[in-house]
């Protein structure tokens, strides 16, 4: 508990001069409002920043399940198949390299104004880190092992599910924390290029509106989901690495 | 007779490790085989424990099987340490009671601990447990002593004998300290670039470490060093 003390200290100094500084200069709230009204912002639209915070969040968790799980998949077939790793893996880098700004309004054009192009756009931004992660961990098994399961008649087989997957796990669940991240950017991001629901359409209508305060819930909402989102991703890592962990 | 290889030769591409090797090994004996660094022990044993083939000749072996002692104990940290010696059950190979293997090595107090949270001479009772494990008619170690500090190191040597005594196994032992192999082995094959030299140890059994001090020993490390070409030559 000790370790949050000092910046929990600093986020009430800091919360504390923003609120002092408006309303010394009185800064108009539409241009910048002061954390009061922001919690104000919070209480009156509670109910419906609860929802949009749900849909952004299934979003993103969505997407986060599908980009990982392809990537693993990638990655598996990627190790096994080498000429499947050469002729693809310049794509995968291709379609990273293409900002999801970009490509967004044309996910858009083909999954619809639901959830399905924003969980699509996640899901593009957390397969990438995913992929390079889990490729670096089942390359990273020190050859002696190799030559253990050898010199005791591993097939290939257990090799690789006896030994490199469970092996590549610090590597995967480094590379899910960063998706975990990713993928609310990534949701975020769909719901910008055209939506009716979620945070991001609620910060783009409050934009709008100069409802500057409901605009300053809704992006303090979103960072609230990606920090809880990657809590929760940190909390599965201890909870199934604990020999990692401990290792360190 | 357990090992018989004959005019064994390795090459990688056009390096050559070694060529027309002959030796044999006989059953439950205790061999050593040292040899100047680079001078291709490990692949030797390799080839023997069949990770490696020759490029020529023939290491026959009859029906036997092998068990491999790595230089380092290479233990799956996930694992608790009855699951690492129980490794190659989940292989699929015939293995006896962990148990057995546990209070064989020692280790009965920490079954349920993890890799990490061992020692390393202990570490290396569980890689030695683990290829034991599946009973292998010949033992082969690899340096499996060289990364201990030497009072740990003495004290599994001490052990080694005592198990390998208990066990009967057939034991092929790379390392590079003469006196290791002297105190250790029935017979040394000394590998250099002139090729393969045995030298008899003739220490009774069983070995103590006050041996370590006799005259008979210490003629014997010195005759392996003029073997070996070393400056007491």
């Amino acid at each position: 508990m000790r370790s949050y003390l000092p910046s929990a200290l600093l986020v009430t100094v800091v919360i504390g001069l923003w609120e002092l500084i408006v309303r010394v200069f009185a800064v108009p709230a539409y241009l910048f409002p002061p954390p009061s009204l922001v919690v104000q912002a919070l209480q009156d639209h509670a109910a419906t920043l609860a929802q949009h915070f749900g849909i952004t969040m299934l979003e993103s968790v969505l997407g986060f399940g599908m980009g990982s799980l392809l990537g693993i998949v990638l990655a598996t077939v990627f190790f096994h198949v080498r000429a499947v790793k050469e002729s693809t893996y310049p794509l995968a880098i291709a379609i990273e390299s293409t900002p999801t700004v970009a490509l967004a309004p044309l996910l858009i054009l083909w999954f619809g104004n639901g959830i399905w192009a924003k969980v699509a756009a996640s899901a593009l931004l957390c397969f990438f880190p995913v992929l390079v992660g889990c490729m670096k961990g089942f390359n990273a098994v020190p050859p002696e092992a190799v030559d253990l399961f050898n010199s005791m008649g591993g097939s290939k087989a257990h090799i690789f599910t006896k030994l490199r997957f469970p092996h590549s796990l610090p590597y995967l669940f480094a590379a899910l924390k960063v998706a975990s991240s990713l993928a609310v950017i990534g949701a975020i991001v769909g719901e910008f290029a055209g939506a009716d629901k979620g945070l991001g359409y609620v910060i783009v209508t409050s934009g709008y509106l100069l409802e500057t305060p409901t605009m300053f819930a809704a992006i303090l909402l979103t960072s609230v989901g990606g920090m809880l989102f990657f809590g929760l991703v940190a909390l599965l890592d201890k909870k199934i690495l604990h020999w990692h962990c401990a290792e360190d | 007779m357990v090992i018989h290889a004959r005019q064994v030769a390795k090459a990688y591409g056009t390096t050559k490790v070694f060529d027309n090797l002959s030796f044999r090994i006989r059953k439950g004996e205790f061999v050593s085989i040292i040899g100047t660094s680079g001078c291709g022990k490990t692949t030797l044993l390799r080839m023997i424990g069949g990770l490696l083939s020759p490029t020529a000749g023939k290491i026959d072996m009859g029906t036997h099987t092998c068990g491999f002692v790595f230089q380092q104990p290479v233990l799956l940290p996930w694992k608790t340490i009855q699951d690492n010696i129980q490794l190659p059950k989940e292989l699929g190979k015939s293995v006896s009671a962990v148990e057995d293997m546990l209070s064989l090595v020692k280790l009965d107090h920490v079954k349920d601990k993890l890799p990490h949270q061992l020692s390393g001479g202990m570490q290396q009772r569980v890689n030695l447990a683990r290829a034991l494990i599946t009973n292998p008619g010949i033992l082969l170690m690899d340096e499996p002593f060289s990364s201990l500090d030497e009072i740990t190191r003495e004290k599994m040597q001490d052990e080694l004998i005592r198990i390998w005594q208990q066990s009967k196994n057939t034991v092929a032992f790379v390392t590079h300290s003469i006196s290791e192999a002297v105190y250790l082995s029935d017979r040394v094959l000394v590998l250099s670039s002139k090729g393969l030299e045995e030298v008899d140890v003739p220490l009774a059994r069983p070995r103590t470490s006050k041996m370590k001090q006799t005259k008979l020993f210490h003629t014997t490390v010195d005759r392996l060093q003029r073997v070996l070409g070393g400056r007491h030559a």
